[in-house]
């Protein structure tokens, strides 16, 4: 189970993307890139973190509810099987800033602290 | 080095890339692609046996393994995927540098939940939950896989094939179903058919394969559960040796090699527990030249009459034909004590059915435990203990005694332990 630890991480995407919430399974299946379309039929552009920063660490335990390295191995299978590819990896949160108002249907996490009008957060459903 | 014999498809690789780069603008396609690589070096230290190194008494450096892999955005939707890697499992065995899978990758249809993709080219055989990631150290538990299940005797063989693949997989609230079909020519490696010593296989030809793969489950917390159904044919010359007939020739022979996968996977955050169970079935078709092996055997010759002949000729058929039948299974347990540590616990069986127990060389019974350390997500380093009883998974061309050993009837050192160290490196 995810922690259930004050969740300090938003999820949040492009103003393109038609939804306010997302369930805890979908967004699961986004950034482990299983789910691959927006139920508009637009292409889903997955941006994380570098896995060293403490915001990706945060991600991964309270909202995904792994460890990083487990979500790091998943990407590993889709990479290493040649079965897919893994998310594009940023640097920091005001490049994933930047990238997620100008990208269409992208989808990110950030701290709440740094939220922007540019983008929308959206709300995990449990 | 293995990598002449994949000239052909090297070139394709070439030419895709190059052809990419001038369609394209360069900047742009560049971002698109996902070029990573490892390194791993291990040592490992056995008694009475080399297992996987020169490592009877002695610690080894011989195990290491290096791996480039590049996927790419080859135009619109259709991607590129292949593998290039270096791996020795000992000096014996020899170094092993190949491109070990090769293909384009297309969505033919994507909708909200699910996706079908179409694969062609040499492609990995996805049986089990693991021999897709068998390679790479970090998706590893330990520093080897089951040997049950994901044994080395015949790891290219079984490894990757040429063929066509479709794949589908559709998200279903917490979990996801997917379906594989793979139909290949399977890839003949010849140190790995010279291991199978006692059936004095050559001229061994690859001649077609079906994987067909099933799956459902969550990587998060819950079940996943996989049936893998395998069949590789090939078209073979079996000359095996009988210690009382000498040597048996049945050219133009024929066989597949039959195997049920099934796999269970329970998950939660900080553990794991992994079961999977696998029954192979080793089944030539054996054409058997019986007046060639009489004339060339002193003790059918000697044999009173047509009849006593013809007696040991349906008992050789039998015998050939019960070979390689084989159940194995692991049973393994993960605790992820925080993010940097891990620890695991795994039992590991294999037995040639309807052997005996007697007879190590037809079991291999591996209880072992480890402890990884990851300080940061490029390094890895792990280590472990193995208590063994059996020699089934022991290669044949590390062990050279093994045979004659068997015919002594000396079973003294069927108790035997390995310990194990490895670092390895990702970027």
């Amino acid at each position: 189970m995810p922690s259930t630890a004050t969740n300090p991480v938003s999820v949040i995407a492009n103003i393109s993307v038609d939804l306010s919430a997302l369930p805890l399974n979908d967004v699961r299946a986004i950034f482990t890139m299983k789910k691959r379309q927006w139920a508009n039929g637009k292409n889903i552009q997955v941006y994380v973190l570098d896995k060293d920063q403490s915001t990706h660490k945060e991600f991964c335990k309270r909202v995904l509810g792994v460890f990083p390295r487990q979500l790091q191995s998943i990407w590993h299978r889709l990479v290493f099987s040649g079965t897919g590819q893994a998310p594009i990896v940023l640097d920091n949160e005001e490049e994933m800033l930047k990238i997620i108002a100008s990208t269409e249907g992208a989808i990110g996490y950030i701290n709440k602290d740094k939220n922007d009008e540019d983008i929308k957060a959206l709300t995990i459903i449990k | 080095m293995k990598i002449l014999k994949h000239l052909p498809l090297s070139s394709s690789f070439a030419a895709i890339l190059l052809s990419a780069c001038s369609s394209a603008n360069a900047d742009e396609w560049f971002k698109q692609q996902q070029l990573e690589g490892y390194v791993s070096q291990s040592i490992i230290y056995s008694s009475n046996h080399n297992f996987m190194s020169r490592s009877d008494d002695a610690a080894s450096l011989d195990m290491w393994e290096a791996g480039a892999v590049l996927n790419s955005h080859v135009y619109e939707q259709l991607s590129f995927s292949g593998q290039l890697q270096g791996r020795q499992i000992s000096q014996v065995s020899g170094n092993d540098i190949s491109i070990n899978y090769a293909f384009l990758s297309r969505p033919l249809y994507t909708d909200e939940t699910s996706v079908l993709t179409g694969r062609i080219g040499r492609i990995r055989s996805s049986f089990g939950f693991y021999n897709e990631t068998r390679d790479f150290p970090h998706t590893r538990t330990g520093v080897l896989m089951p040997q049950s299940i994901y044994y080395d005797q015949t790891r290219n063989s079984f490894y990757s094939a040429d063929g066509i693949e479709l794949h589908w997989s559709k998200s279903l609230g917490e979990n996801t179903l997917g379906f594989q079909l793979f139909y290949s020519k399977p890839v003949v490696d010849i140190n790995e058919a010279q291991e199978a010593a006692g059936l004095g296989p050559s001229n061994l030809k690859g001649d077609k394969s079906l994987l067909a793969k099933i799956s459902f489950g969550s990587e998060f917390e819950g079940w996943r559960a996989a049936i893998t159904y395998y069949r590789p044919e090939y078209t073979i010359d079996l000359n095996p040796i009988d210690p009382t007939i000498g040597q048996i020739y049945a050219d133009n022979s024929s066989f597949y090699s039959e195997n049920i996968v099934s796999s269970l996977e329970y998950n939660q955050f900080d553990w794991s527990v992994t079961a999977e169970y696998s029954r192979h079935h080793f089944n030539p078709s054996v054409n058997l030249d019986w007046d060639r092996t009489v004339t060339n055997s002193l003790f059918l010759q000697a044999l009173p009459n047509d009849t006593a002949r013809e007696g040991v000729r349906q008992a050789t058929v039998e015998q050939i034909k019960y070979l390689g039948y084989e159940e194995s299974f692991y049973l393994q347990g993960i605790y992820r004590w925080c993010e940097n540590f891990e620890s695991y616990l795994r039992y590991d069986y294999n037995t040639v059915r309807g052997s005996s127990w007697a007879n190590p060389a037809s079991h291999f019974v591996d209880i072992n435990v480890g402890h990884s350390w990851r300080p940061d997500s490029n390094w890895l380093v792990r280590g472990e203990l193995h208590y063994i009883d059996g020699w089934s998974r022991l290669l044949n061309r590390d062990n050279q005694d093994l045979l004659t050993r068997h015919e002594n009837g000396e079973y003294n050192k069927r108790y035997w332990t390995a310990a194990m160290l490895q670092i390895a490196y990702r970027w």
